[in-house]
């Protein structure tokens, strides 16, 4: 089992708070996202992405509109609701916790 | 030489070789089999339709009109599988893998009428359950209820008699032990209710016309149905007197949470406020019932008959100009204000003693 295999899970677990966190930066639709996704350790398909958006929506984080591109059919424009950002900011204050205890345990 | 094949992608057209349709259907089709059960399937489809169709632009040019089997794998690929977010295993092997998996994701709380420990038709012990409270509390609200609203609890328990399902297995009896309420279950089930009893009145209207064809109209009806003159001129100057002791009630019960007296007339020190509310409630059932009772038998012989739908919007009505008078009053008056910041704290008093009650009874 390699390193990134050892952290599949973990990636999969985070990627929603990455979500989070690229859609708060930005007003963005998915080629956006996968492309922010695409320069990282993150890389992701559509075939998941879709889903889970659809989920965060469900679960009131974000929210989209229906904009016109310049080539081809509207699109759909993801933005965090307040619930999403409140979320986000809890999410970031975990993410501090979580360095700090394994910055303090052992070396 | 291959066939050429065209397909629709959400309202864009394109050709496909006939292996790449093959290719591609089987990968739409296993995505919808993924996304069995997910409330935003049909949308999730028309998104990765989209993007497929995206993609398929990029290998299209000016003498390029078809999508070649190999570009198609190319864009499968791309697009990754189908994994839905409750797909925890991340294996998704198999349809009926990630069924469970759905099935067992969030308890499904649920409101059920629990037979044993009943004592009608155990809908205070499911609502019990349900809430995580004592049974007996809930058949005193029930009571109280029945009796403030003049029998309209009753019919509210009748109602739940027939919408809440009963716990038959043991299943069902562990989820009336606390999970969420599905009210998609209780509307389904509602509906069903209603599409029935529609049916059986249908049925017997349509047997009664048959029998009034056959026997002609009942003999005395169109007596029995007259009117009484007298009722109907008094009917106004009935509603007038009910308007007025609504008002004179609803002041005193302000007054009485407010300052806790009513015109100078104080409640005893040893009782507590609620109860002087409660009292207040049924002794207005009781001035208004004969009031009540008029108007309705002046309904019911009019020569027509209202139909039951007029009272039904009547009081539709009649809810929706309290609330928006309320409303106004909550915000233009002190008194109100004050009225509903101190209603809280009253239930939970009357909540703890009733609870007191019952823990001494025991």
């Amino acid at each position: 089992m390699g390193l990134s295999d050892k952290f599949a899970a973990i990636r999969k677990g985070l990627l929603e708070f990455l979500i989070l966190k690229i859609v708060a930066a930005d007003k963005v639709y998915v080629a956006d996202i996968l492309r922010r996704l695409s320069e990282t350790d993150f890389a992701t398909q559509e075939g998941t992405l879709y889903p889970l958006l659809s989920k965060m929506r469900r679960d009131g984080l974000v929210d989209y509109e229906w904009q016109e591109s310049d080539a081809g059919p509207p699109r759909k424009y993801y933005e965090l609701t307040s619930k999403g950002r409140s979320q986000l900011a809890e999410l970031n204050d975990y993410w501090k916790q979580l360095n700090a205890t394994i910055n303090q345990l052992g070396r | 030489m291959q066939k050429v094949i065209s397909i629709n992608l959400n309202g864009n057209a394109y050709q496909l070789d006939e292996s790449g349709y093959d290719a591609l259907r089987e990968y739409l089709a296993s995505a919808e089999r993924a996304l069995e059960g997910n409330p935003d399937r049909a949308e999730i489809m028309v998104d990765l339709e989209q993007a497929i169709a995206d993609k398929c632009q990029r290998f299209l040019g000016a003498h390029k009109s078809v999508v070649s089997a190999a570009e198609i794998e190319q864009i499968i690929k791309e697009m990754g599988p189908i994994e839905t977010a409750k797909d925890e295993s991340g294996q998704g092997e198999g349809g009926a893998k990630q069924k469970q998996s759905e099935q067992t994701h969030g308890p499904a709380k649920r409101l059920f009428r629990q037979p044993e420990g009943a004592m009608i038709a155990g809908v205070c012990a499911g609502l019990a359950a349900y809430l995580g409270i004592d049974v007996t509390l809930v058949r005193i609200a029930f009571v109280i209820v029945a009796v403030v609203t003049k029998g309209v609890g009753i019919l509210l328990y009748i109602a739940m008699m027939f919408i809440i399902p009963e716990a038959h297995t043991a299943e069902e009896r562990a989820a009336a032990g606390g999970l969420p309420f599905n009210a998609k279950d209780v509307i389904d089930r509602a509906k069903k209710h209603y599409a029935e009893g529609t049916r059986h009145w249908r049925r017997q209207w349509r047997q009664q016309q048959r029998h009034w064809r056959r026997h002609g109209w009942p003999p005395g009806a169109p007596f029995a149905y007259a009117q009484p003159p007298a009722a109907a001129a008094l009917l106004p100057l009935f509603a007038l007197v009910h308007l007025g002791l609504f008002l004179v009630m609803a002041a005193s019960m302000i007054s009485l949470v407010n300052t806790g007296a009513v015109l100078d007339w104080h409640l005893p020190p040893n009782v507590p406020v609620w109860a002087g509310v409660l009292i207040l409630l049924v002794g207005y059932q009781i001035v208004v019932s004969p009031i009540r009772a008029v108007q309705h038998w002046s309904w019911h012989w009019r020569p027509d008959g209202l139909p039951a739908w007029y009272a039904f919007w009547n009081a539709v009505i009649w809810l929706i100009g309290m609330a928006f008078i309320f409303w106004i009053a909550s915000n233009h008056i002190p008194e109100i204000r004050e009225f509903i910041q101190r209603l809280p704290p009253l239930v939970h008093q009357f909540v703890d003693a009733v609870r007191d009650f019952v823990s001494e009874a025991k």
